[in-house]
């Protein structure tokens, strides 16, 4: 009896807490991460209040009875807090769980044939590692002086205790994504050599679904770049709490000093692959599902993945056009703004290839197909805004206003986001064996797609304007006060997308329980994830599958009667 | 049985040395990003001439000598996973401890060395080029340490009597010359630089 007991409390742990199943901890990463987005997303209204209210409290549905500044309102501190944790949950534990963990674990294995990954211990370790450190970055919260508060890239001297920030906020920040860094590389070697070793045979590298490609070259940039930002960091830490001096300067430095520039250089050097790392799964998923939901191949999808392979080796060259503004020569500055551009030749080519294969296709808008045709708008935007950014004469204006935060709102923020909710509500009935309520999944994507586009569109005006990013209060200047009612309905239109992500919420979770039971292959699509019954038993695979096809062959003339062939069928009359 | 049908079996049988091999080879390219970066950081500080740093002879010497006791080290490992795999892949020789020995020795001649360049007046806090030094140093020997945890591990293996995967001891092997490897460009590129 007491061993029954104990061997069925065992199996709860080892399936469901310390599973060691991709699947499983695919699931736990996408939990956590959808938690993180709605925090990070609170937050971020906040910081839309205090923009467009600044000398009111918080009202009690924004949950102001929290905020222990003076009567409610949101004190410049506090104000600097939220916009840091803002940025820096959203990239590091909601977008990266949600795309890298969630997707990357519980696409890779299924959709290239393999078993699991190649070290499913280390993966369930990846995963404890992540929560380990988002509970060291929240618990900073309980500290005296409060949470990181010197933005998302921590530039020092202001996170340094000499150059302004006291207390230890900042080193839990540092301590943070430095544990995140070593479960992100976890992930990340794990994610390489499946790829490599774990393919099923004939699974080829171009048979490989593009989302697997896009996975597994984010992989690759994060092993190479989350090492630079942990070396960063480390300095950064000892300079925060043993009183080194690596990154100050000047009147601020007692000795010899250093240099805060060098931080930005390697906080780049990372960051700019890490934009990188966090787009390139959307864009493997978006090449995948146009091309289901268009019922055609993929268009050019070895072009395709080579302009993403080309754009991740310069993406390791062009840090620079984050740092225009710190003095750099000229001859450098040009440099950098060359090289960025060359980006976008790749980036407009398979760009052309997704309208391509959009392009006389038989469109099916069901919720996924509608989410992806969104990254293809809101990818325009961002990307077309990057170019002035990377034009040193304009973004020498632009640095730092609010262009910038539309910019990466856009690219990153919007993009990741349809290109996340594309994943799951495509996935989803792999996931949890039920299909999303498609009428609340398109509610919920009007109603995203229109209050997004005024939220980040309004925020490069107002940045256009004149108003840069991380003011506590745009009014104190004359020259922005015209900007107030445009800060105002940015604001109420924030609102409204919070409010539609709750929807979201509830159709997920309801979903779950009372949803659709969901057929083997809802989507009619080819790959090898489709092929089996649900639930998916640890294992995935009771045999390894022979591959035959490529992932996209939608519509193929040679098929009679259906539009589509698995991966593993011979189609007759090919060669 | 079809041939692919082999393939495929022959794939879940030969991933497992593979797969380790690779799976230690990425690892250690991250280790070396991480290095690259610190000594690419410890570069522009020289070359923005933030500080000097000047050692005297027998510091570098003692340097030196330390270095040689790694290498020992590590020529030691390579010594006794050889005999290992002579002898039946049971017993553990003298070579492996040695090869502990040494590499203790080597972490004890670290600090030692740290010393000598505190009391010649070159602090953490007034020369950022010696703070790097103790930096990466420093990480270098979080390294060795979990090398040595990871030797503990093996050791406690091997007297037991169990039997430990050929490929287990092989990569243990490859991540202490690894560190040792690593040191050696380290050290090299202090002498080259300073
Ligand atoms: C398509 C071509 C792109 C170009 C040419 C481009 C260019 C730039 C430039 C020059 C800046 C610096 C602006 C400034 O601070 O003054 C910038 C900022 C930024 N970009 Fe992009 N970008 C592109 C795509 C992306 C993508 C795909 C992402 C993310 C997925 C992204 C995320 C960011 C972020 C996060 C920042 C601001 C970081 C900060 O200062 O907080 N960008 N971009
Ligand atoms: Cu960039």
């Amino acid at each position: 009896m007491e061993g029954i007991k104990m061997s069925s409390s065992k199996s709860i742990m080892s399936t469901h807490i310390f599973s060691t199943d991709h699947k499983t901890i695919g699931k736990q990463f996408l939990f956590l991460g959808i938690f993180f987005l709605l925090f990070g997303g609170f937050q971020a209204l906040l910081i839309r209040w205090q923009l467009a209210y600044p000398e009111q409290p918080v009202p009690w549905w924004l949950l102001g009875f929290i905020i222990n500044g003076e009567a409610g309102m949101i004190t410049p501190d506090v104000y600097n807090q939220l916009f840091t944790m803002h940025g820096t949950i959203m990239i590091f534990w909601a977008i990266t769980p949600l795309l890298i963990g969630a997707f990357g674990n519980f696409l890779i294995p299924l959709q290239i044939g393999a078993k699991d990954m190649a070290f499913p211990t280390l993966n369930m370790l990846s995963f404890w590692t992540f929560f380990l450190s988002g509970v060291v970055l929240l618990s900073a919260y309980f500290l005296p002086t409060g949470a990181a508060s010197g933005g998302w890239t921590s530039y020092p001297p202001l996170s340094l205790p000499a150059g302004g920030i006291p207390g230890l906020g900042q080193a839990f920040w540092t301590l943070s994504i430095t544990l995140m860094g070593v479960a992100t590389m976890m992930g990340a070697i794990n994610y390489v050599i499946t790829v490599i070793r774990l393919r099923a045979p004939g699974m080829t590298y171009f048979r490989m679904p593009l989302s697997v490609w896009g996975l597994w070259l984010t992989s690759i940039l994060n092993v190479i770049f989350v090492p630079v930002i942990a070396a960063g960091l480390i300095m950064l830490l000892i300079d925060q709490l043993l009183g080194t001096q690596f990154f100050l300067a000047g009147r601020l430095a007692a000795g010899g000093g250093g240099d805060p520039l060098l931080f930005q250089h390697v906080f780049w050097i990372f960051g700019h692959p890490e934009v990188y790392i966090l787009i390139l799964p959307v864009w493997g998923i978006v090449s995948e599902l146009l091309s289901v939901f268009s019922r055609k191949p993929a268009f050019g999808a070895k072009v395709t993945v080579i302009c993403m392979s080309t754009i991740v080796v310069l993406s390791s060259i062009v840090w620079g056009h984050h740092m225009y503004t710190t003095g750099m020569s000229p001859l450098l500055g040009k440099t950098f703004m060359f090289l960025t551009l060359l980006i976008s030749i790749p980036s407009s080519i398979f760009f052309f290839n997704w309208l391509a294969t959009l392009w006389r296709g038989s469109l099916h808008f069901d919720p996924p197909m509608l989410h992806t045709m969104a990254v293809i708008w809101v990818f325009a935007i961002g990307g077309l805004t990057g170019l002035y950014n990377a034009t040193v004469t304009a973004d020498i204006y632009l640095h730092d206003t609010m262009f910038v935060v539309g910019h990466f709102h856009y690219t990153m923020a919007a993009s990741v986001l349809f290109g996340g909710y594309a994943a799951i509500a495509h996935w989803y009935p792999r996931m949890f064996g039920r299909m999303l309520n498609p009428l609340l999944s398109k509610i919920h994507f009007w109603g995203t797609f229109i209050t997004i586009n005024l939220v980040f569109f309004n925020m490069m005006v107002t940045g256009y304007a004149g108003q840069h990013r991380r003011l506590y209060y745009p009014g104190e200047f004359e020259f922005l006060q015209p900007l107030a009612d445009m800060n105002i309905f940015i604001t109420i239109m924030a609102f409204f997308l919070g409010a539609f992500q709750i929807l979201f919420l509830y159709n997920f979770i309801h979903s779950m329980l009372k949803g659709k039971v969901a057929e083997n292959n809802p989507w009619k699509a080819n790959t090898l994830e489709w092929t089996m019954d649900y639930p998916i038993p640890h294992g995935n695979f009771s045999t390894i599958p022979q591959v035959v096809n490529g992932p996209h062959e939608y519509s193929n003339p040679n098929i009679k009667d259906a539009d589509w062939v698995c991966q593993t069928v011979k189609i007759e009359g090919d060669s | 049985m079809s041939p692919q049908v082999q393939s495929a079996d022959l794939l879940q049988i030969e991933c497992d040395y593979e797969t380790s091999k690779m799976g230690v080879l990425v690892t250690f390219g991250g280790i070396i990003m991480l290095f690259v970066t610190f000594l690419a950081t410890f570069s522009a500080m020289v070359a923005k001439e933030l500080a000097t740093i000047k050692l005297d002879e027998t510091t570098i010497i003692v340097a030196g000598v330390t270095t040689i006791i790694l290498i020992m080290s590590s020529v030691l490992f390579h010594k006794s996973y050889s005999l290992w795999q002579k002898i039946n892949e049971v017993t553990i020789s003298n070579y492996f401890y040695a090869s502990i020995i040494f590499g203790i020795v080597f972490l004890f001649g670290q600090i030692n060395l740290w010393k000598m360049i505190v009391s010649a007046g070159f602090t953490s806090h007034s020369n950022v080029l010696a703070g790097m030094v103790y930096l990466i140093g420093g990480v270098h020997a979080v390294h060795l340490i979990a090398g040595l945890t990871v030797l503990g591990w093996l050791w406690y293996q091997l007297i037991q009597s169990r039997q430990v995967k050929p490929v287990r001891y092989q990569m243990i092997g490859w991540f202490w010359h690894f560190l040792t490897a690593l040191w050696c460009i380290i050290f090299v590129f202090f002498l080259i630089v300073l």
